[in-house]
């Protein structure tokens, strides 16, 4: 799955989710892109598994361009544990999505497919999402 | 092309509060500038800008502006289209006044057309390296986009700028520029066979560690970990001595 291969500091604040995407907000490798419509994290697992249910779909045609990263990592505190003594241990990494932005790109299969393959692959994601097409096309 | 006619009216207000104001009103806030002449802000009938940007012609139609006071004649290109990134609403257009009878620098869409036999069999896919090239011509023989057919393309060809013919204009971009080509799908193949062999670990990325769950914290950190845990327990071994 998706990880940094280093990181400056293990762990992160939680932070909040405001506001829409300024930026990736675009088609801008491919042909079609599924675009959030919705925010939140997406987990690594959520995005591979995304991933995976689109490239089955397009079997050998087309390319997949990945337009988030997950590196932010979550924490978590080990289960029947009393709080405090410290933040949990790092569990997995998500990438922070705002409303407009852009999550894969695929190009080389029809509408058709690109369609369906996207839908599948929305499928795996915690919030709606739409197809977008290459604008001025 | 054919020309769209697109009416304009003087906009002298300006700011964020009035531009919101605006677009409530169902116009849409724009600029028009051209070599020669003032930039003048504008606005936009909205629902007529985007049946034209629709339906007649889209990016790359010519603009006939119509404004009250003005004389009739001025044409104009797209040269931005801002949107709002959830709702899609145009936020504020960006329009080029271009002269007649002199050619004009425009970047054109790349339409491909057709499949190769790569693709029908399942061999290769036609990889699209530029989605727009930039030609010279006059304004009315302007194409809405280059069609590029890759029907009798082979596994391995390629496509130049220098290979696209244009009526009426010519290519501005680099000869050289590389629009696609056809590949092979071997890495397709290798991506879905060992995803279906074991979905996850087999799918990770070749620079990823091995490892399932977190990476390791760098050594520093551990020590630093190390480093503070150590007074607490000092003091909580004290603690039970007492």
């Amino acid at each position: 799955m998706l990880m940094p291969k280093r990181t400056k500091y293990r762990k992160m604040f939680k932070g909040r989710i405001r506001g829409v995407a300024t930026r990736g907000a675009t088609v801008a490798f491919g042909d079609y892109g599924l675009q959030a419509l919705g925010s939140g994290w997406i987990t690594s697992r959520q995005l591979e598994a995304t991933r995976i249910a689109i490239t089955r779909h397009m079997k050998r045609a087309g390319q997949v361009w990945l337009r988030v990263y997950p590196d932010k990592p979550i924490t978590l505190k080990p289960a029947e544990t009393r709080m405090g003594k410290g933040k949990g241990a790092p569990e997995y990494w998500v990438a922070v999505v705002r409303p407009g932005r852009v999550l894969i790109e695929i190009n080389g299969v029809d509408l058709a497919v690109a369609k369906e393959a996207l839908a599948l692959g929305a499928a795996k994601l915690p919030f709606k999402t739409r197809v977008i097409s290459r604008a001025g096309e | 092309m054919s020309l769209v006619n697109l009416n304009i009216h003087p906009r002298t207000t300006a700011g964020k509060n009035e531009n919101r104001r605006t677009r409530a009103a169902g116009r849409v806030p724009a600029v028009l500038y051209g070599k020669g002449r003032p930039t003048a802000s504008i606005e936009l009938e909205g629902h007529a800008f985007e049946v034209a940007l629709k339906h007649l012609g889209g990016r790359s139609a010519i603009f006939q502006l119509h404004q009250a006071g003005m004389e009739e004649g001025h044409i104009a290109l797209l040269r931005e289209v801002q949107r709002h990134p959830v709702s899609d609403m145009i936020l504020h257009v960006d329009l080029l006044e271009i002269p007649q009878g002199q050619p004009v620098v425009v970047a054109v869409h790349v339409h491909v057309s057709g499949s190769c036999a790569a693709s029908k069999t399942g061999d290769g896919s036609v990889v699209v390296n530029t989605n727009s090239v930039e030609i010279s011509c006059l304004p009315r023989s302007l194409p809405e986009f280059v069609e590029v057919d890759v029907t009798e393309l082979q596994l391995g060809d390629k496509i130049f700028a220098r290979d696209l013919k244009i009526e009426g204009g010519e290519i501005v971009s680099d000869p050289d520029l590389l629009i696609l080509s056809v590949k092979a799908a071997s890495l397709f193949v290798e991506e879905v066979a060992s995803a279906e062999a074991e979905p996850v670990e087999a799918a990770a990325p070749k620079g990823a560690p091995a490892q399932k769950g977190m990476p390791t914290p760098k050594a520093d950190d551990k020590k630093k970990a190390d480093d503070k845990k150590k007074p607490d327990d000092k003091k909580k071994s004290d603690d039970k001595k007492k």
